[in-house]
């Protein structure tokens, strides 16, 4: 009687353990998401996906192994079946085979993970080449020879249903955290070599498939390259904590064909000269406060908060602030080279000069401050070009 | 001094086995274990002086 | 059998506790007292390192932000890790240290027994500094218990207390290795040789050769961030000519060989309670010795397997990434030698083994998904991702922690004089470990699907598995009440009586006294002979 009691609790605790391994990797069939890493679209991404499941499959073959001599021994030598204990205190063939046998293994892994890491690491020609500098939280992207560069920011979409409690569905939001205001647009199978750096704490450019992550660390450049087999669009995110919203600085890979990427370009370089017309204009009024409140809501609000308020202690508030409401070229330097020792950034190398302009102008006549003070675009380009 | 018989035959407990040496010679163990941390310490805060 | 030849006159007042609370508890120089001290302690800690982690797997049970603001979850995570490393885990080893290597060894009282006292009442002080740290104006830290430059100085002025909290803490643990050191070097009973030692003392003084040698590195390294942040010096700051990587260099240089501190003892712990319950002599004893010391040498030459993707020169990568594929030699070793310790034995399955044989199953799962990180190739996709997060998890839970369990209730008894409810032990058991599956396998899968770690908020698409996570977070978390009661039942309810051998198979030398044993251990050297401790060294 006691002998089946203790078989059925046994039976049972098994069936669970097993029930509870089949639910964790079966689940995924179910709820439709990944479990695995992806093959991804580079050849980078193509070797550490076939390393991965190499040593994933090698670590399955050890565990099955090792787990069923263990639970054949505790099903079979048990006190409860009379199996009287041996008393041998060592074997030195058994050791010498489970020491040389591993070592074995080890060294037939280490072919193709120094193979895998050679082809990742060292990097080929390169046709183009971008610099990425990671901010916090946004990433800042020059096409160095096309001369191109933008801020790339957590969508608008995303960045409102994020706040706390804000009552938005994040599953009614397209792309949910993973998308931006403006994506990185590279051309398909072209070697890109990459250098990442960062202008305040370490973060670190991940796009899975690529293939790796690369930190970003100020007063470092950090290479890396790829060429992306597969247009299309590639989702990742900061990988290395870089403070408050670490979780919100997304990266978005556009990925084109060449000649679709050379138009892109070509786009680019006429908005670029729009620009340099724009500030070169005189501006009215309402125009600036237009834009500085657009560009307040997307670069702004994350720490001064959309009323001015600010977040105390770190985040001071701009309502009734001695700054906004001072000398207007104190707080134009201020706005340009950031503050140091604080998450106050320099924006005078990530925003354009008729954003600034227009934030400054923004900021200086809402939320209760009164200067009146109109900040043209033409002004902050004098003050930065010296 | 203290003599026990073991099963590997009779075993005499010395003046090194005594209490109070052992004592001592524990205090003696403790400050050189600490004067090598104190050393690992400030070695590392030179290699950092140093380094930059 | 061997027989004392001269009789000796037993110290009559042997067994007088000091009478007063404060006598007893805060004035104590006695090894047991201040291991109980160490151990409540510690469990206090892994209860609010705990409910810090239930903060976390709350916010991440759904996408979007329900309930804390990043900022503040940042500062969980970090606290929560510390809390748990330094506060809940360490502490509750040197506890068993404390207990246990006197009473395994035929010592009296530890070495040092003043400086026993003062080790463990600094960790009260520290931590208290730590916590307090969330009730200032700028917060407590956030920049992850890694501590990285330049984010670490973004802290405000509560940054100093963390730094002083962490060398309290140091220091805390520098004398209680100084003092392990001390007692198994020189108060070892006559015949006790090292090689006849228990493993559990063998993990241990291994483990305190590392703490002192790597506690002093973090002292080093925080002390730089705090001239750094207050001082205005430039180690770690890129601006004033620093090198932010050099940080990360030193950080893991300590923090390689302290997940095995963490470690260590646990193997050593699984060591003594799998022959106990398999009636059956350790296997290998030897192998184990020389495995450990091995997997401590290793520690200090693959810290840079935490920085993979700094961008480290390919022939540094490939040595780290080689000299950590090697820990699997001696790791493996160990593992194999538990099995074979159980194989042909004459098993039985109370709460102790069920921890232990659940600490060897889980554990080499996490140390398999270590061998899988080691690689390099594979790192750059893994790295800072939730597989890592299962990875550590696991060697650390289900590792670690379930050792202590394991510990805490083979020597309850020994301790207290009491069985603890083994129904309900059991209970415990199951509940924690089919729970603690739930809460960190599906991690696995977030990992590779791409979720970073320490993210407040993230993607829709990961939301299923982090609710999974979150429940059986819940469920673990809840399920350690279970323990706090079994212990707080054995203590103070069970009139169940214990033997002095408690266990049938139980060897060594601390199951040859009463229990509870008397205040102090061995106050005439034990004889030591083969009828009586675990281990006889080998007839080759």
């Amino acid at each position: 009687m006691k002998k089946q009691n203790t078989f059925i609790v046994a039976a049972a605790v098994t069936a669970a353990v097993i029930a509870a391994f089949w639910l964790l990797l079966a689940a995924p069939a179910y709820t439709g998401n990944a479990i695995n890493m992806t093959q991804g679209v580079t050849s980078q991404s193509v070797l550490s996906y076939q390393l991965h499941m190499i040593i994933l499959w090698i670590c399955v073959v050890i565990g099955i192994i090792v787990f069923s001599a263990m639970f054949y021994s505790i099903v079979m030598h048990r006190k409860s079946k009379g199996h009287e204990a041996a008393q041998f205190t060592h074997s030195t063939k058994a050791e010498i085979v489970w020491t040389i046998i591993p070592i074995i293994i080890l060294i037939v892994m280490a072919v193709p993970a120094t193979t895998a890491l050679v082809n990742m690491e060292v990097a080929p020609e390169t046709e183009m080449t971008i610099k990425i500098t990671g901010f916090q939280w946004r990433w800042k992207y020059q096409y160095v020879e096309d001369e191109i560069e933008f801020i790339s920011s957590l969508d608008t979409g995303s960045n409102f249903a994020r706040r706390l409690a804000s009552g938005t569905d994040p599953s009614s939001v397209e792309n949910y955290l993973l998308n931006v205001d403006k994506p990185l647009v590279l051309p398909a199978n072209t070697k890109i070599k990459f250098l990442i750096t960062a202008d305040d704490v370490i973060h670190s450019w991940w796009v899975p498939a690529l293939g790796w992550k690369r930190d970003a660390i100020p007063g470092f450049i950090n290479e890396a390259w790829t060429e992306v087999m597969e247009p299309g669009t590639y989702r990742g995110q900061c990988a290395e904590l870089c403070g408050k919203d670490h979780g919100f600085m997304p990266i978005v890979l556009n990925v084109l064909p060449k000649a679709e990427y050379q138009a892109w370009v070509n786009q680019q370089r006429q908005g670029m000269a729009h620009e340099q017309a724009e500030i070169e204009r005189l501006w009215a009024r309402d125009e600036l406060m237009d834009l500085g409140q657009e560009v307040y809501a997307a670069q702004c609000a994350t720490c001064h908060q959309a009323d001015g308020q600010g977040l105390a202690p770190a985040f001071p508030a701009l309502a009734g602030s001695p700054v906004a409401n001072g000398p207007v070229d104190e707080n134009i330097a201020v706005i340009l080279h950031g503050r140091e020792g604080t998450a106050m950034q320099a924006w005078g190398r990530m925003l354009s000069d008729s954003d600034i302009a227009a934030a400054l102008t923004y900021t200086r006549n809402a939320f209760g401050n009164e200067t009146g003070d109109v900040v043209q675009p033409q002004t902050i380009a004098r003050i930065k070009n010296g | 001094m203290l003599k026990r018989r073991t099963e590997s035959g009779p075993m005499e407990l010395t003046e090194h086995d005594d209490i109070r040496n052992r004592r001592k010679r524990a205090v003696k163990t403790a400050w050189a274990l600490a004067i090598v941390a104190i050393m690992i310490f400030v070695a590392f805060i030179l290699s950092g002086v140093l380094g930059t | 059998m061997s027989i004392e030849s001269h009789d000796i006159a037993h110290d009559d007042h042997h067994d007088h506790k000091p009478s007063g609370f404060l006598d007893r508890w805060l004035y104590t120089t006695n090894h047991k007292d201040i291991g109980t001290l160490y151990l409540v302690f510690s469990l206090l800690m892994f209860f609010i390192g705990g409910s810090m982690a239930m903060v976390i797997r709350a916010e991440l049970f759904m996408p979007g932000l329900q309930l804390v603001e990043p900022e503040f979850f940042n500062q969980m995570t970090t606290m929560h890790a510390l809390i748990m490393v330094f506060g809940a885990v360490m502490p509750a080893w040197v506890g068993f240290a404390n207990w246990m290597i006197p009473m395994m060894i035929g010592a009296p009282d530890m070495a040092l027994p003043r400086m026993n006292n003062w080790s463990f009442w600094i960790l009260p002080f520290a931590f208290t500094m730590l916590l307090s740290t969330l009730f200032m104006d700028s917060g407590g830290p956030a920049a992850g218990w890694t501590l990285y430059p330049p984010l670490s100085l973004q802290g405000g002025q509560s940054f100093a207390f963390v730094v002083f909290a962490v060398h309290m803490m140091g220091i805390s643990s520098i004398m209680g290795s100084i003092n392990v050191i001390a007692t198994i070097l020189n108060m070892r009973a006559p015949g006790m040789t090292l090689l006849k030692m228990p493993l559990f003392v063998w993990t241990w003084l291994i483990t305190a050769f590392l703490l002192i040698a790597v506690m002093p590195v973090l002292a080093g390294a925080v002390t730089m961030l705090l001239t750094d942040h207050f001082f205005g010096t430039s180690f770690f700051n890129a601006a004033g000519g620093g090198d932010p990587v050099m940080f990360q260099h030193i950080f893991w240089f300590f923090g390689h060989p302290e997940v095995y501190i963490m470690i260590l003892p646990a193997f050593g712990v699984v060591s003594e309670i799998i022959p106990t319950f398999s009636r059956k002599p350790l296997f290998g004893y030897t192998a184990m010795v020389y495995a450990t010391a091995s997997i401590a040498f290793l520690s200090f030459i693959v810290w840079a397997h935490h920085m993979f993707t700094v961008g480290m020169p390919l022939t540094g990568e490939l040595f780290f990434m080689y000299a950590t594929m090697l820990i699997a030699v001696p790791t493996g070793v160990k593992v194999f030698n538990w099995v074979s310790t159980m194989w042909q034995g004459s098993m039985t399955f109370e709460t102790p083994m069920l921890f232990a044989i659940g600490f060897v199953v889980l554990f080499t799962i996490g140390g398999l998904s270590g061998l899988m990180l080691a690689m390099a190739a594979a790192d750059l996709q893994y790295h800072d991702t939730y597989f890592v997060v299962a990875h550590f998890h696991y060697v650390l839970v289900p590792g670690s922690v379930f050792a202590l369990m394991a510990g805490a209730y083979y020597w309850l008894p020994k301790w207290t004089g009491h069985m603890y409810s083994e129904k309900w032990g059991k209970i415990h058991f199951w509940v924690s470990a089919i729970s603690v599956n739930i809460l960190f396998f599906p991690q696995h899968y977030l990992g590779l699907a791409g979720m970073p770690r320490r993210i407040p908020d993230y993607s829709t698409q990961f939301a299923d598995f982090n609710m999974i996570s979150s429940i059986g977070g819940f469920i673990f978390g809840a399920s350690q009440l279970i323990f706090v009661g079994v212990i707080v039942h054995c203590v103070y309810k069970s009139r169940q009586v214990a033997t002095g051998r408690v266990w049938e198979g139980a060897k060594g030398l601390e199951w040859t006294l009463s229990s509870p044993p008397p205040y102090h251990s061995f106050n005439t050297p034990p004889v030591i002979d083969s009828t009586t401790i675990a281990h006889v060294e080998e007839a080759h």
